[in-house]
Parts: C-alpha cells; sequence; structure tokens
C-alpha cells in the first residue's frame, strides 16, 4: 500500500524493448475487480435506473466510476473519483431537455437542426473543457486531484479551427487532426501541479489511417463479391432466406470490427508512446489483432445473451487495455497539489454525453 | 479498540504514509511513522461503500486516508440505510439474479406499458399543425426522388376520394386528411401515412386492388395511422428508445455500437409493428361502420404481399408489419359481426354500398311544378313545356317579383334523369328560337357540370374531373349565351352564367353578368346570394368585400328577409372555416349566428354536421328535420339525415327516413336503415318491406337480410325457395355473412 513497492520485471520482449532505459522503475497499473463485481453493480444500477426513469442514472454514473476507479491500481495505490451525483443530475436534466427540444425541433421542423448543430458546434470547445475540467477535478491519486488546464483560445483551435481545415480539405486532414485533438487532451491534464505532455506525429496518423483503408477494402471487396453472388445465385432455401440479409451485415459489421480495433490499438500505443510528465514516460503495446479478437467476442457474447453479458465485455477490454500499459519512473520525487483549484459544476460533461460525444481518450 | 491499517495522504504531496487509524468517542486519530494528527471525528467524510474497492475517510483540512478495511470503517461510523442496501444488494449473488428479473420487468413494463401509453398522450396534446412544415418537407423529398404525378385517370381518382370520404363519412369519422395519388415505379404497390395528415397512394396499388373497396381498405389503414398520430409518435418513440438505449447500454456505446444499434432496431420495430395493427383495427372498425365487409383488406393485404414478397421470410422480430397471416385473421375476425343464420341483426349494424354511395342519385321532385315538368320532359311535350315555361318567363318580365317562381321552375331540370339530354337536345332542335328551350339545356348541362366535379374540395379534385366539369359548363355557358339573345329579359341565364363563371375562377365574367342581371331583378334574392357567394374568400373574394356588399344591399333591398338571408352568409362562412380547422366549437358559434338571421336548409345541415361531430347527437338529428321540413332537394341535407338517423329513438328515425325515401326512393342507406329501425320496433312486415326494396335496388345487405326474412318467415310468409335466392344474390356480391348463410341454409335443406 506504500509507494515503495518494486514493480515485477517486464513480461514480454516487446515491453522489454521500451523498458530497457537505466534506471527506470517500470509500473503497471493493474486491475482488481472482477466481471462477476461489476455485474452485480451494473445489474443493481440498471435497476434503479428503470424504476427512478432515469434520475438514478447519476448515482449509477458515480458507483461505476468509483468502482473501475477503485479497483485500478497503479505503483499500489488506486484512483479516486467523487464527483457528486446531484451536480451530475442537474447537469443531465440540462441535457435531457436540450436533447428533448433538440429532437422535436429538428423532427418537425428538419432546417431547424442546422441552427442546432451551429449553436452546438459554437459552444462545443466550452463543453469539451467543462467536460474533461470536471471529470479531471473529480478523479485523484494519492490524495491529490487531477486537473484540465487548456484556455479557451486553445480549445477553439482545437476544436472549432481545425474541424474547419477538415471541412476544407475534404476530410483528407482527419489523421492530422485526431492526433492533434488526442494529444491536446491529454498534455492539459495534470496531477496536481505535475503538468503532462504528449509528442505525436500526425505523419505517424496518417500512416495508421491509410494501412486501416487497405485493410477495411481487402476485407470489403470480396465480402460484396460473395454476397453479390450468393444474391444472385438465390442459393438459399425458402424458410432460412432471412440469413441472405442477416449474415452479410454480420460479416460487414465484423469487418468494420477489425478495422476500428486496428485504429484503436495503434492511435493508443503511438499516445501512450508520445505521453510524458516530469520524469515520468508511458508505454503501450495493444496488438490489433487481439483487440480485434476482443470487440468481436464482446458483440458475440453481448448479443447472445441479451446483454448480460456487457459488464463482462467491458471488464475484460479494459483489463487488457491496463496490460498493455506501462509508466516509466525516472524521477521519483513526489508529486505537489495545485493550490488553486476550486469546484466546478457538471453541465459541461452531461451535455457531452448526452449528445454522443465520444470524450474519452 | 480496534486499530485500522491504513495508508495516510496529507494532501500536499503524493507521498504516502503508513499509519494507524483510531476512533475514540468524537476524536479520530491518525499515529504512523512520522504523522500524529487527531481529527474531530464527526466532520470526517467516508466514501460509498462499493465491492472491495479501498475505502477513503476525507479528513477536514484536505487530507485522505485510504484503506482495505472495508468493515472496521463501517463498524467505526455510521452507515447511512441507503448504502447498506445499495452494498447488499451488489454483493450477493442471489440479489443480482432477482435483479435480473426485475430489470426485465422493469424493461417490459416500460417499453411495453409505459412509454405507448405516455406517447400517445403527449402525441395528442401535440396540435396536427406543428406537423406541417415536416410533411411539406418529406412530400417534397420523396417527390424528388421516388414519386412521380400519377397517371390513374381523373375519374377514377375521384370515384376513389368519393367513395373514401363516403366511407368515412358513414363511419363518421372526420379525421382530417390529404389524399394525394402518385405514380411510384420505385416503390410499387404501397400507399403511406406523411406527418400532417397527407395521404400518399401509388398508381401501382390501385392497379393492384380488384376493386375500390380494396383502396378504401388501404386508406382506411393509412387513415388509422392520420388518426392514431403515428408519425408524431413514431418520432417520439424513437426519441425514447434512443434514451432507454442510451440509459441500458451507455458505457459499451463507444466500443460496439451494434451492441446499441440492434436492440434499438428491434425496438422501433416493435412499435412499428403495434402501429401497424393499431391502423389494421382502425380501419377494420371503418369499414365495418360504413358497411364495407373487412375481407376486402384482408383480399388486398394478401395480393400485396404476393407482389411485393419484400417481407418474406423475415421474421417477425425484426419485421416492420405484423405477419401478413395475422393480419388477415384480424379482417376476417372483424367481418363476424352478424351471425349467419340469424335474423336478428347486430345493434348498430348499418350496411351501405359503396357503389350507391358514388353516384349523384336523381331526386324526385316533391314540388308540384317541378313534378310537372320532369313528367312533360319524360313524355316529350315540347309544346307543353314551351307553354308553360315560356309562360314563367313571360310573367316574369311583366312582373320582376315573380322571378322566385321562375327559378323554381327551372330547378326542375335538376330532378330529370341524365338520358333526358336527347330529349332536351330534340327540343332544342325544334324550337331553335326558343329562350326557354336553350335556358333549360344549358341550365340542364350546369347541374351534369356540377356531377361530374364530385363532392370533393377544390384542392382535392383530380384534374379529368374538372376537365370533364369544364366540358359540361361550356356547353351550358354556350347554350345560356345563345338565349341571351333570345329575349329581352334573361334574368335566370345571367343568373345560371353568374354560378359558372364563379366555379371557373372567372370573377370578372360575374361581376358583368351580375351588374346586367341585376338591373333586370334587382330585388332577386337568388341573384344577391349567388353573387354574395362568389364574394367568398373561397373564390377569390374577401369578408370585407362581402360586408361591403351587403350593406350595399341593404340599402337596395326592400325585404328585411332578404336582407337577413343574405347576411346570415357571412357567418356561415366564417363556420365553413372553423369547420376546415375542425375546430367544431367555434364553427357551431357562427352557425348559430347564422341561423339566427336565417334558418336555410343547407346551414341547418352544416351545423348538424358540426353538431355530431361535437357528439350532441340530439341537436345534430334536429337541425336534420328542421332542414328536411323546408327543403328536401339539398342532397347534402339527405345524406346528413341518414347519418343523423343513427343516433335516437327509433320512431324518430323513423319519420325522418321517411322524409328522405320519399325524396330519394334509390337511398339504399335510407331503406337499410329505416329497415333495421323496424326491427328494433318489432314492426317486422315493415321492415322487409324496406329490405326488399334495398334487394331490388341490388344492395347486398339488404339482399342478405330479405333472404333471412324469407327464411325465417319474418314479415312476410316463409318461402325458403325465395330465401335460398336473395342470399344467392347477396352472396354473388361476395357478401361474406350471405355466403355463411346460404351454406348453412342449403345444409339444412339437404338435411330434409
Amino acid at each position: 500500500m506504500s509507494s515503495g513497492v518494486a514493480a515485477p520485471a517486464a513480461r514480454s520482449g516487446t515491453e522489454a524493448a521500451r523498458s530497457a532505459t537505466a534506471g527506470e522503475r517500470i509500473i503497471r497499473p493493474e486491475f482488481t475487480g472482477s466481471a462477476g463485481e461489476y455485474f452485480r453493480i451494473w445489474i443493481v444500477n440498471l435497476f434503479f435506473t428503470l424504476i427512478t426513469l432515469g434520475i438514478y442514472s447519476a448515482w449509477a454514473k458515480v458507483r461505476k466510476k468509483r468502482y473501475f476507479y477503485g479497483s485500478t491500481r497503479l505503483d499500489g495505490d488506486s484512483f479516486d473519483y467523487f464527483a457528486s451525483p446531484k451536480t451530475i443530475l442537474k447537469g443531465r436534466i440540462v441535457a435531457f431537455l436540450v436533447f428533448v427540444t433538440y429532437a422535436l425541433a429538428a423532427e418537425l421542423y428538419p432546417s431547424s437542426a442546422l441552427a442546432f448543430w451551429g449553436a452546438f458546434l459554437v459552444i462545443l470547445p466550452w463543453l469539451v473543457m467543462r467536460a474533461l475540467t470536471f471529470n479531471a477535478r473529480n478523479s485523484a491519486y494519492r490524495g491529490l486531484r487531477f486537473d484540465f488546464a487548456a484556455t479557451p483560445r486553445e480549445a477553439v483551435r482545437v476544436y472549432i479551427g481545425m474541424p474547419l481545415i477538415v471541412a476544407l480539405t475534404l476530410g483528407l486532414a482527419l489523421p492530422w487532426f485526431i492526433a492533434r485533438q488526442k494529444a491536446f487532451v491529454l498534455s492539459h491534464h495534470a496531477l496536481g501541479t505535475t503538468r503532462f505532455g504528449c509528442d505525436v506525429s500526425a505523419r505517424e496518423f496518417f500512416g495508421i489511417y491509410i494501412l486501416a483503408t487497405i485493410i477495411l477494402l481487402a476485407l470489403i471487396v470480396p465480402l460484396a463479391g460473395v454476397m453479390g453472388f450468393a444474391a444472385a445465385s438465390r442459393a438459399l432455401p425458402e424458410g432460412v432466406a432471412w440469413l441472405g440479409f442477416v449474415i452479410p451485415v454480420v460479416l460487414m459489421y465484423a469487418a468494420y470490427a477489425v478495422v476500428y480495433a486496428f485504429i484503436q490499438a495503434r492511435t493508443t500505443n503511438l499516445l501512450w508512446n508520445g505521453a510524458h510528465g516530469p520524469g515520468i514516460r508511458f508505454s503501450s503495446t495493444l496488438a490489433a489483432a487481439t483487440l480485434a479478437r476482443l470487440y468481436i467476442g464482446n458483440v458475440i457474447a453481448i448479443a447472445a445473451t441479451a446483454g448480460l453479458l456487457i459488464p463482462w465485455a467491458i471488464v475484460r477490454t479494459l483489463r487488457y487495455r491496463l496490460d498493455s500499459m506501462a509508466m516509466h519512473v525516472r524521477d521519483e520525487a513526489p508529486h505537489e497539489a495545485n493550490p488553486a483549484l476550486e469546484r466546478v459544476g457538471a453541465t459541461g460533461q452531461e451535455l457531452g454525453d448526452i449528445f454522443n460525444l465520444d470524450l474519452g481518450i | 479498540m480496534s486499530v485500522l491499517q491504513a495508508v495516510y495522504f496529507d494532501g500536499r504531496t503524493s507521498r504516502g504514509h503508513p499509519v494507524g487509524v483510531m476512533v475514540t468517542g468524537d476524536r479520530l486519530k491518525v499515529i504512523g511513522r512520522d504523522v500524529n494528527e487527531e481529527f474531530d471525528a464527526r466532520r470526517v467524510r467516508r466514501s460509498l461503500r462499493i465491492a472491495n474497492t479501498p475505502r477513503w475517510l476525507y479528513l477536514p483540512g484536505g487530507g485522505a486516508c485510504v484503506t482495505a478495511e472495508n468493515d472496521a470503517v463501517d463498524r467505526m461510523t455510521r452507515e447511512r440505510h441507503y448504502e447498506q442496501i445499495l452494498h447488499r444488494w451488489e454483493s450477493r449473488p442471489a440479489f443480482a439474479v432477482l435483479a435480473i428479473a426485475m430489470v426485465v420487468a422493469a424493461l417490459w413494463l416500460l417499453i411495453d406499458r409505459v412509454l405507448p401509453v405516455a406517447v400517445e398522450n403527449l402525441a395528442a396534446r401535440i396540435p396536427v399543425e406543428a406537423e406541417a412544415a415536416l410533411g411539406r418537407e418529406t412530400l417534397t423529398g420523396m417527390e424528388k426522388y421516388f414519386l412521380r404525378p400519377s397517371k390513374l385517370p381523373a375519374a377514377r381518382q375521384s370515384r376513389l376520394r368519393a367513395g373514401f370520404d363516403a366511407a368515412a363519412r358513414a363511419a363518421s369519422d372526420a379525421t382530417p386528411y390529404r389524399l394525394e395519388f402518385r405514380a411510384s415505379p420505385a416503390i410499387g404497390a404501397n400507399a403511406f401515412a406523411l406527418p400532417s395528415g397527407i395521404i400518399v397512394m401509388t398508381d401501382e396499388l390501385v392497379r393492384l386492388a380488384r376493386n375500390d373497396r380494396e383502396v378504401i381498405a388501404v386508406l382506411a389503414h393509412e387513415l388509422g395511422h392520420v388518426h392514431h398520430r403515428h408519425t408524431m409518435r413514431r418520432l417520439l418513440e424513437s426519441s425514447a428508445t434512443a434514451l432507454i438505449i442510451a440509459g441500458v447500454t451507455g458505457d459499451i456505446a463507444s466500443t460496439t455500437s451494434l451492441a446499441a444499434a440492434a436492440p434499438t432496431l428491434l425496438l422501433q420495430t416493435k412499435y412499428s409493428r403495434d402501429h401497424e395493427r393499431e391502423a389494421d383495427l382502425y380501419a377494420i372498425e371503418l369499414m365495418r361502420k360504413s358497411g364495407i365487409e373487412p375481407r376486402h383488406f384482408a383480399a388486398i393485404l394478401r395480393r400485396l404481399e404476393g407482389v411485393t414478397g419484400q417481407r418474406r421470410g423475415l421474421p417477425t422480430f425484426i419485421s416492420s408489419h405484423p405477419p401478413t397471416e395475422e393480419r388477415a385473421e384480424l379482417a376476417r375476425g372483424g367481418g363476424d359481426v352478424a351471425e349467419a343464420g340469424e335474423v336478428d341483426a347486430q345493434g348498430g349494424e348499418e350496411a351501405t354500398d359503396m357503389a350507391q354511395v358514388t353516384t349523384r342519385p336523381v331526386l324526385v321532385a316533391l314540388d308540384p311544378v317541378q313534378r310537372h315538368i320532369v313528367r312533360l320532359v319524360e313524355e316529350r311535350d315540347f309544346p307543353e313545356l314551351e307553354r308553360l315555361l315560356g309562360g314563367y318567363q313571360r310573367a316574369f318580365e311583366a312582373d320582376p317579383a315573380l322571378g322566385p317562381r321562375l327559378e323554381n321552375a327551372f330547378r326542375a331540370f335538376d330532378k330529370v334523369p341524365p338520358e333526358a339530354e336527347q330529349t332536351l337536345n330534340e327540343w332544342a332542335r325544334q324550337y331553335d328560337a326558343s329562350y326557354a328551350a336553350a335556358a333549360a339545356r344549358g341550365t340542364f348541362l350546369y347541374f351534369r357540370g356540377l356531377e361530374a366535379r364530385g363532392t370533393g374540395f377544390i384542392s382535392d379534385t383530380p384534374e379529368e374531373n374538372i376537365r370533364a366539369m369544364q366540358a359540361y359548363l361550356d356547353r351550358a355557358r354556350s347554350d345560356l349565351e345563345r338565349s341571351l339573345t333570345l329575349t329581352q329579359s334573361p334574368y335566370l341565364s345571367r343568373l345560371t352564367l353568374m354560378s359558372i363563371a364563379r366555379t371557373l375562377g372567372d370573377r370578372r365574367n360575374e361581376r358583368t353578368q351580375y351588374l346586367d342581371a341585376v338591373k333586370l331583378a334587382p330585388q332577386s334574392v337568388e341573384l344577391r346570394l349567388a353573387h354574395m357567394a362568389s364574394l367568398e374568400p373561397r373564390w377569390g373574394g374577401s369578408l370585407r368585400q362581402m360586408e361591403a356588399y351587403l350593406a350595399e344591399s341593404r340599402s337596395q333591398l326592400a325585404d328585411p328577409r332578404a336582407v337577413d338571408r343574405l347576411a346570415a352568409r357571412i357567418p356561415a362562412y366564417r363556420a365553413f372555416e372553423r369547420q376546415q380547422a375542425n375546430e367544431f366549437a367555434q364553427a357551431l358559434k357562427h352557425y348559430d349566428e347564422s341561423i339566427a338571421l336565417y334558418d336555410g336548409a343547407g346551414t341547418l345541415c352544416e351545423r348538424s354536421w358540426v353538431l355530431s361531430q361535437l357528439k350532441r347527437d340530439a341537436e345534430a338529428f334536429a337541425d336534420v328535420r328542421l332542414a328536411l321540413s323546408k327543403a328536401r332537394d339539398v342532397r347534402y341535407c339527405l345524406e346528413r339525415a341518414v347519418s343523423a338517423a343513427s343516433a335516437g329513438g327509433a320512431a324518430e328515425a323513423i319519420d325522418l327516413l321517411s322524409l328522405v325515401i320519399e325524396a330519394d326512393p334509390s337511398s339504399v342507406h335510407a331503406f337499410n336503415q329505416r329497415g333495421w329501425r323496424y326491427q328494433q320496433q318489432g314492426r317486422a312486415d315493415l321492415a322487409f318491406q324496406d329490405f326488399l326494396a334495398s334487394a331490388r335496388l341490388g344492395n347486398d345487405w339488404g339482399q342478405l337480410m330479405t333472404g333471412k326474412y324469407y327464411w325465417a318467415g319474418k314479415g312476410v310468409e316463409e318461402d325458403r325457395d325465395e330465401a335460398e335466392a336473395w342470399l344467392r344474390k347477396a352472396a354473388a356480391q361476395d357478401n361474406r355473412d350471405a355466403k355463411l348463410s346460404l351454406e348453412q341454409a342449403l345444409a339444412q335443406r339437404g338435411r330434409k
């Protein structure tokens, strides 16, 4: 339970390659929870959320986050999450009202959707900042709060300026934007006064996305050929004709999952391998094939159990992600608290949640 | 006293200190190698217990202790009750199993019970007008990609429109809708309800249907969607579904989007199937009420399945529609209202026949002068017609106050059968300088033109109907214009020419005719009413023009009653507008105002309809009866009377229906309705006479009832041969009850 515990030795060759620097202590995060434990929390959360028509979801969220934070150990100590469910609930109510207004207005007056999205894009940087700040400041490690500190100017540059460039280049600049955006989020986090940084080259992101496109085409083109052939030959008997509709959808999805896993694995590795703090660096060794197997296995398991294995899927994916991460510490000096931290409202986080903005990194 | 093993962080740095924590009374002590602190125990906050994650004690001043000894923390500090419950639930497998069952139950309750009801109530509160923009954009969008202008002959379109209108009216259905015919090679045979009550029907579907009733069945189904606000509900349901799915799968949506997409699809198709079932039920109910057999619905469903085949083999849970088998079964069940072989009809059953509804009945001329003229036309007695009608014209020329008698005489040409056209041609040829002959044929052609147009609103009337009407009106106009040269005082011709000009939208011509006519008969009410009509906003005028004209007439008309009649048109028009907007209470107020000024038959019947929309059936009935006592040649009033007669007592209904039958002896509705009312009274002989009349007019329900009466010897001497003959006729019209009765009758006779 103290900070003096030595890390286990590196387990595989690939890790050894990155961890060989002399004088570094390698710390691996560890997940101490279990799928069974999380299942029980999840099902109770779900039940109360349903019977309270969603009101309990704020408490559910805090319990869930506390469980994952508390079950994740880094160097022997776990993380802590202490956001107030009431604050989250207020945010959710605002978000819900905005969502309902948006849904109704956009459906009834389709042109008003444009106005909504216009307004949304304008306040997006603010929302992102609020969400990240709220989450960071309500998270702690070893009694110190995290923080997210970016200037509004930087946020506007990343969330309005860069998407404009992406639009102007007809999406070709997307990998560059994603690299910059992820690096922006990571590098503006801090633990106490310890600031993190992230050096990522956009060129490598382009490489990943080009490769991903090639993989996608390599999977989809033969699949489309087979489907076309099957459709033309009407090979299926009457009773199972619906399979002709379902199987291609499933295969398409599998192809999508493989490419998605590839992008996730490669970009996460790049990002964490470029992340650093004073006397600290990180490494990540996710394997695309393993992640793809995980994703596809998750979907099959979830579909087969009508969702009951969702907690299991979440836990095993998280465990694999944590297992692939390592922190390399050269300078063992303790981190200092940031005396300037104040409380922040939860609205930003919740608006981001309900509009399905994936703000995670 | 127990000591808790913990790690202490002072909140200033990340350095941890192994410590022991003790609570003595109000004091909490934290003691370690280089730590020795004491705190007010009441101000120490403790983190929630979740599974076996480490617990935090947040100390006053910003420090914190973390420990793995959860149970010791619980003992040491007081726990709130709900936390204990939550933790207990979350830690025991048995509770987890119970929670699964409860989640399933809660989900089912939410999805199957709470949400649909909530959405239905909410949708009912949102005005239809809110959908107007959406409806417009959807239709425009579809027209861009899938829909082409309809190639159906306009006559067919108008017949379908009129048929459906009549069916909806017979079922007392006032759901506002707008029917659009479109061709769609891309979509094929289909019909759909768009937001704001637009119903689109494809030419392909009309071609697929074997008869109009099948088309009407599909339209009734779509009207069900409109009535139940399914587009709005669908919208609300999809939003709610998205929220539920986000709640259930929230934390996994980002990793596996299919996990969220699949249940969304399943839920939405479930709601879609529920809507289809609801619309099916609605259609069957509407058909039943308007006397169309639900089996037509089953028939078109099967035929649709046959051609599209798109849903063939898709399992129910991912299909947007219920299985056709199930729907057809529903339609079969829905048709089962009258038990075969049993004479007593089920309550409230009012059988009507579509084909009869759509043709404009030839009214009996009840007025003695008109009756005489109709007979003269029938007998081709041209000299007598010349003498009589010429006489009325000359009398008017001598004294313009006799105008109403002239008008009345010429209204006889609305009551001559369509075949009379040849007779009138012959008359005009033989007497080519006769004003009466030219004006008579012009008047006759004008009425034929009105018939060709149909009964719908101008915006609903198909192009081809309008063209047919224009052809008649052009011929009418040339007759009437020729007649202008044949007399000094062609008042009547100008009056009809005004109506023609108004109908064709030629306002300038209407005004010219009026200015000439008003010189001939300055005191004529009919003339001023006709001109007032052309000043209505729907003909391009405005309420201000109507008011101005009223003021002008007030100074010119000698008879205050005539002024009131004219004045009554203004509130009547306001009522018409409110009625169009479905604001029935408002419409009623305006009608009351209009009727206070002048209680004309037409306005009374309009008010009667509004009253029945407001479920004030007794008053609706009274209005129609009053209207019929004033005039019996307003076709709308006769139709209205048959509907109104379904409410109220049998005796007064019978009186009212008798008035209708006298004016329109071909109204099978009136006969069926009156027969049924006699049956209610137990007067089987009279009931039989009515059913027989309906049967002879070719109505299948009348034939069925006649057959049953003969079979049972009710109201007539038992005659099983006659019974079988009538049942056969009804069965030949595909009347399902008749088929069953016939089968049963044949079986019984076979056994003898």
